[in-house]
């Protein structure tokens, strides 16, 4: 079965996006595909380079890039949603005048039409947070 | 592309945060994409659609405004449920009165919110292919 | 066509698992997963407003998320199994459609 997954919160305010990699490790190891992974609302900061929690706590963005290199995910960060939140690639943020950029480099910026087409070509729509 | 029924379940305030506009717009582009778009606003969420918002008052967008545009959209479903209406003390008369036009009536200017019970609603859910919540 | 409800958040934090029981049919089944788990507790479950033991529905917890949270199984309602990740995606493809509450 092919699932397509979105995530909504927020890393540092819910397990979700942990909840997310859990289930689809699990998808993926028991044979089925994952169409796409996509990061909106809150979520879209998992996919920042930026981010620097302590030494000792897990960086669950690292381990969705493990993952979607393990597997060849596609890992989708809406664009509306990363710009509100401070997430840009390095096209978006020289287009716009920004200096920096952190986009993890595993991670796509797209609109939400890839939400949406994910959602109608696999067989299962599976949110987390 | 198959066509299929996607709904999407606002159950947040329209001014507690930016979901519900969030929310909208995730509608607005799934319309591009010519599928079976039903909205359905329970609990907290029929405060979204609450005539006379002034969201200027509190720096928000006014997401009930934006609402009119569905029916521009093809969106024409937007189920309400009556029980949280009524456990909110509201009525029909207290929503934004969402139109469009009905291509299965000769184009003609229809309503596009309906009533449903809760029991109602929940089958509808169960007959869909895709559920998003906001 | 049956559906799959899943709820994260503690009865006591918001009202998901209020909105899902009150709407969830008798050929559902939810899962309860991250803080969603607390709910799986004996004295939350037999609470007047949620009653999970009088659930016509399957109920699942993620077991990793009550061990986590240092909840012990005897500690929880016999109604709810627990599972774990590759039990959850088998039950995502077992149902029609997952309702996500949030």
């Amino acid at each position: 079965m092919q699932f397509a997954i979105l995530i909504k919160s927020d890393p540092n305010q819910s397990p979700a996006v942990r909840s997310a990699l859990m289930f689809t490790r699990a998808a993926l190891e028991a044979g089925h595909s994952i169409q796409r992974v996509f990061f909106y609302q809150g979520a879209v900061t998992t996919a920042s380079d930026m981010l620097s929690p302590p030494q000792n706590e897990e960086r669950v963005g690292e381990l969705w890039s493990e993952l979607a290199a393990k597997y060849e995910l596609e890992l989708v960060v809406c664009i509306a949603a990363a710009q509100r939140r401070g997430v840009w690639s390095e096209a978006e943020a020289g287009r716009l005048g920004y200096k920096a950029h952190n986009l993890r480099a595993d991670y796509s910026i797209s609109g939400l039409g890839q939400l949406i087409e994910a959602s109608i070509e696999s067989d299962r729509l599976v949110s987390f947070g | 592309m198959a066509t299929k029924k996607i709904m999407y379940i606002n159950r947040a305030t329209p001014h507690g945060g930016i979901t519900a506009k969030e929310s909208l717009d995730v509608v607005l582009i799934s319309a591009a994409f010519d599928q079976d778009v039903a909205l359905a606003f329970i609990d907290d969420g029929v405060y979204q659609l609450l005539k006379g918002q002034q969201p200027e008052k509190s720096g928000s967008r006014n997401v009930a405004k934006s609402f009119a545009a569905l029916g521009d959209y093809d969106v024409r479903k937007v189920y309400v449920e009556q029980e949280s209406l009524a456990e909110r003390g509201l009525s029909e008369a207290d929503l934004v009165d969402l139109r469009h036009e009905n291509p299965e009536d000769d184009y003609r200017d229809t309503a596009s919110i309906r009533l449903i019970s809760r029991e109602k609603l929940a089958r509808l859910f169960s007959r869909q292919d895709v559920l998003f919540n906001f | 066509m049956a559906i799959l409800h899943t709820i994260n958040q503690s009865p006591d934090a918001g009202d998901q698992l209020r909105a899902c029981l009150s709407r969830a049919m008798p050929d559902s089944a939810v899962i309860l997963y991250e803080d969603g788990v607390y709910a799986a507790l004996d004295k939350i479950a037999q609470r007047p407003n949620i009653e999970l033991q009088k659930l016509d529905c399957k109920l699942y917890a993620v077991r990793d998320d009550c061990e986590a949270r240092g909840l012990q199984e005897t500690a929880l309602c016999k109604k709810v199994k627990l599972i774990d990740y590759p039990e959850f995606v088998e039950l995502v493809t077992r149902y029609d459609v997952v309702q996500a509450w949030s």
